[in-house]
């Protein structure tokens, strides 16, 4: 049989603008079982970073069963045909390695960074539990449990943290960005066999994954290893059912007040925006540089410099396949209040709308910009999560070098455009915390 | 290229691994300045970013009676020279993409710049200035100031933090490892500019401090940078102040930071444990990742894998200039406290009463030689090394041996050391969570002081 059935594309691009050059070359191609890989050399340390990410995450599941996809997660570490029980983490450290995995509401990401000359072993053992569904009951009963944990750890024990899942669930009242990737205790607890087993057949076939290894490679070589491990696992029998994607535009501000036990005042606040890879989201990233990044950004400036009226400030960009969500949060100092804050922050938004921002900081903002994409390339996980991450949400792995030059192509009446658009009231819930009052 | 897939592949194995490639830790540069200043640099030509370090070799431990001297002075570093304001500092390094960061560890006071290349004479020029001309304007230091009481008062709601706070003055009890580095609201409130000048002047000096250099750069471009600003510095030689370690070995009374209505305890079990020079140091090291330093360990694989009583458990030895802390540390539901104490008392008492088996050190041993090659993928994490053989004067060739000396480790050589550095008598059992929930269960276990945040005692059981 011919390597590359499915054509081997050689893809380069080349650096973007002045006189920095840094460019990832990579290879891609097909397995006849719909499989995409992608391979990336780079010699310089004895270490590859392997990548699957399943492009399947909270968004695919239905409600009455939600947390599914990042139950799931947990419980392909459980061990597969071949491997048994507690086995797998047990081989990835035994060949001096690492690994672990994420959910999303998009996707579910499982990564591995091993010493090169345990690739193989790797690959066998992503193969097996991508080949056959060999979840115990035992298993599912334990990770219940410890995702139910995980969900006290982060959000019912942690001051604040339900905020995360109470704005997403006002910014998307209906649809499938409605629920949190971590799901309901009810949910958890309802969740069986069926359930998990029907969920795998469906999603976590080969056609529905992308595999990516860079690092210290041979590229020949590692394509034959892929496809010694990978052309055998049969592509999936069920559809991958079609999403239609569920939001409701809002209309007005929603606003609620929450009492609990926080230490002090805090406002969050998310708008919701055009979802990753679009024109508008590069210009909003933009925007958020001029807002937050930095100690000379301009909320640092008003909200902890000038008055500090809060003790912390966050500015954050969440952007996911069918939408975006647009964040700010702050916890109030002592003595001030967050509505106080709030009137701050809406004051930057305002200026933002009304004018544009200075030369200077545009300038600025693009020399972020040209050095954070650097800095991501630092590391081979890093970069294969993001090969990963380009190749699942846009079939285009090549914006690990190309992203860059939209995001610097933005211009600054752009920016105002973004704001004066998607930063506006009745884009956006409000969540306003107070103390409990002790008696 | 041919290859067959006519015979079926045969997975119930483990793939054999290839052969392993030779790890050598990089080799880099080190340069001396007349007047006692040292400067290093791990050069990579990889990416065009330089990382700038600059370390002084004593830290928290000096903070005397202002717990977070260390830490606000060093804050304070960024906050305006007799060149720059503030905003300077913020708007010179923003503007060329750069990051600037500075902190304090118990043994050392950072500061870090990161930029690219062709902006290296700017970072050098804000690194340098922070360091050498710091004037820690009264302004900034009521800025710095507030917002530090601001923060306390934000990690007071965090259970974690209470854990911690109140684990480490059972531990340590007025030993300065028993304050929090970052300060408490008193001593926040205490400190003056005096302070900070003084922390600065003493604990910073051209013969107690170093530079490292990671990244595009060369020995040759390094050293122009270093003999233009370093070079004439003046000030007294490191002469390192005595403060002993500490010694306590009594048992800690069960504590509980009484949060009423928390649905999880964060748990802190442990004591005193070793320094970081210590000759057993490596072997104890090999001990914990096995006990609870690894997803693997025996503590989360007990805890999480076997009974799903939490996301994760681990245990730690905060290896410092003088010993540190030994904890195990995690977070669990109120039903099952009692129940992982009980289980982490088995795993302490396993460990030094049994060898460990064969496979468990063949996978501890592999996973750290392994991880090691993983861990210096980029020169930034090679500079760190570096910064760790100068704090604790370590042999040159350390980590040249690092992987050889790890896979030298034996069964008996881990149950000598958990013998010698785990102590299941001297424990402090701290919790922060819902006494009315977990109380009643954890007294078997001992007596039981409820507290409130500031530690005062509630109530005893």
């Amino acid at each position: 049989m011919p390597s590359g059935n499915h054509g081997t594309a050689q893809t380069r691009n080349t650096g973007f603008t002045g006189n920095i050059k840094v460019n990832v070359d990579f290879n891609q191609f097909r397995l006849e079982n719909g499989l995409a890989v992608i391979l990336r050399r780079d010699n310089s340390v004895p270490v590859v970073g392997i990548d699957i990410c399943y492009h399947v995450g909270s968004k695919n599941e239905k409600k009455g069963k939600t947390g599914f996809a990042h139950l799931f997660e947990h419980l392909m570490f459980e061990g597969s045909e071949h491997v048994t029980k507690g086995e797998f983490d047990r081989y990835i450290s035994l060949a001096g390695g690492y690994n672990n995995a994420y959910t999303t509401e998009d996707v579910t990401n499982y990564y591995d960074v091993l010493p090169s000359n345990q690739l193989s072993l790797a690959l066998w053992l992503e193969s097996d539990r991508m080949l056959k569904f060999s979840v115990t009951n035992e298993s599912l009963s334990t990770q219940r449990e410890v995702v139910k944990e995980e969900k006290r750890w982060r959000v019912d024990n942690r001051p604040y943290g339900d905020a995360p899942e109470k704005m997403q669930a006002l910014i998307f009242p209906v649809g499938q960005y409605h629920w949190p990737v971590i799901g309901s205790m009810e949910d958890l607890d309802s969740a069986s066999m069926e359930d998990v087993r029907g969920f795998y057949e469906r999603y976590y076939r080969p056609n529905n994954a992308v595999l990516v290894v860079s690092g210290d490679l041979e590229m020949e070589r590692t394509e034959r290893l892929i496809r010694k491990y990978f052309s055998d696992i049969p592509p999936g029998k069920m559809p991958i059912p079609d999403l239609n994607f569920e939001d409701k535009q809002l209309s007005k501000e929603t606003v609620e007040e929450l009492r609990g036990l926080v230490p002090s005042p805090a406002v969050f606040v998310a708008y919701k925006v055009p979802p990753e890879g679009s024109d508008e989201y590069y210009a909003l990233i933009q925007v958020a540089k001029v807002l937050s990044d930095g100690n000379s950004s301009r909320l640092y400036k008003r909200l902890l410099y000038d008055t500090q009226a809060v003790s912390d400030f966050d500015v954050a960009i969440e952007g996911m396949e069918k939408s975006g969500v647009y964040m700010f949060s702050a916890f109030a100092a002592p003595g001030r209040t967050e509505k106080e804050v709030l009137k701050m922050f809406d004051t930057e938004v305002a200026r933002l709308q009304d004018s544009l921002v200075s030369e200077y900081e545009f300038e600025k903002g693009r020399n972020a910009t040209i050095s954070s994409y650097i800095g991501r390339l630092s590391t081979n996980s890093g970069v294969a999560d993001a090969l990963a991450h380009y190749h699942t949400f846009f079939e285009d792995p090549g914006l690990i070098n190309s992203e860059v030059e939209r995001e610097l192509s933005v211009t600054r009446q752009e920016m105002r455009e973004v704001v004066q658009k998607f930063l506006r009231n009745d884009r956006r819930v409000v969540l306003f915390y107070h103390p409990d009052v002790k008696e | 290229m041919t290859y067959s897939t006519t015979t079926p592949l045969d997975r119930s194995k483990p793939p054999k691994p290839g052969l392993p490639s030779k790890v050598t830790f990089p080799k880099y540069f080190e340069g001396r300045c007349d007047n006692g200043f040292r400067y290093f640099v791990v050069e990579n030509h990889t990416l065009p970013i330089v990382t700038i370090g600059f370390v002084a070799k004593e830290g928290a431990l000096f903070d005397g009676d202002l717990p977070g001297l260390g830490s606000v002075t060093s804050e304070l570093l960024t906050k305006g020279t007799k060149n720059r304001t503030a905003t300077q500092i913020a708007e010179e390094i923003d503007f060329v993409g750069g990051s600037l960061s500075t902190n304090v560890s118990w043994d050392a006071s950072q500061a870090f710049v990161s930029v690219l290349k062709h902006h290296l004479a700017t970072g050098f020029n804000i690194l340098q200035d922070i360091i050498l001309n710091p004037v820690f304007p009264e302004s900034e230091i009521a800025r710095v100031k507030a917002q530090r009481l601001a923060s306390i008062q934000q990690l007071k709601a965090e259970p974690g933090y209470l854990a911690d706070v109140r684990f480490l003055s059972s531990v340590f009890g007025g030993h300065p490892y028993g304050q929090p580095s970052s300060g408490t609201e008193k001593s926040i409130a205490k400190m003056t500019r005096r302070d900070f000048v003084k922390f600065h002047k003493t604990h910073c000096t051209p013969g107690s401090s170093f530079l490292v250099f990671a990244g595009d750069i060369d020995p040759r471009e390094a050293e122009k940078y270093v003999s233009r600003r370093f070079a004439r510095w003046r000030g007294k030689m490191y002469a390192p102040s005595a403060i002993r370690a500490a010694s306590k070995k009594e048992k800690g009374k069960i504590c509980i930071v009484d949060k009423p209505g928390a649905v999880q305890s964060a748990l802190r079990v442990g004591h005193i444990g070793i320094a970081r020079n210590s000759r057993d140091f490596l072997k104890a090291f090999v001990m914990n990742t096995l006990l609870g330093g690894y997803f693997s360990s025996r503590i989360n694989m007990n805890l999480r894998e076997v009974h799903g009583y939490t996301y994760g458990g681990k245990s730690t030895f905060d290896a410092r200039m003088l010993p540190g802390v030994f904890e195990v540390a995690t977070d669990v539901r109120n039903d099952v406290t009692s129940e992982t104490v009980n289980e982490i008392l088995i795993e302490l008492n396993k460990i030094r009463d049994t060898l460990p088996s064969k496979d468990e050190m063949t996978m501890v041993k592999n996973y750290l030689a392994g991880l090691f090659p993983i861990q210096l993928e980029t020169p930034q994490q090679v500079a760190g090394r570096v910064i760790v053989i100068e704090l604790y004067n370590l042999p040159k060739n350390y980590y040249r041996n690092y992987r050889d000396d790890i896979m030298k480790v034996t069964a008996r050589d881990i149950q000598a050391v958990a013998k010698k550095y785990i102590h299941p008598d001297r424990l402090s059992i701290v919790l922060s969570g819902s006494s009315k929930e977990i109380a009643g269960k954890l007294k078997k276990f001992g007596e039981v002081a409820v507290l409130d945040p500031e530690g005062n005692k509630i109530s005893e059981l």
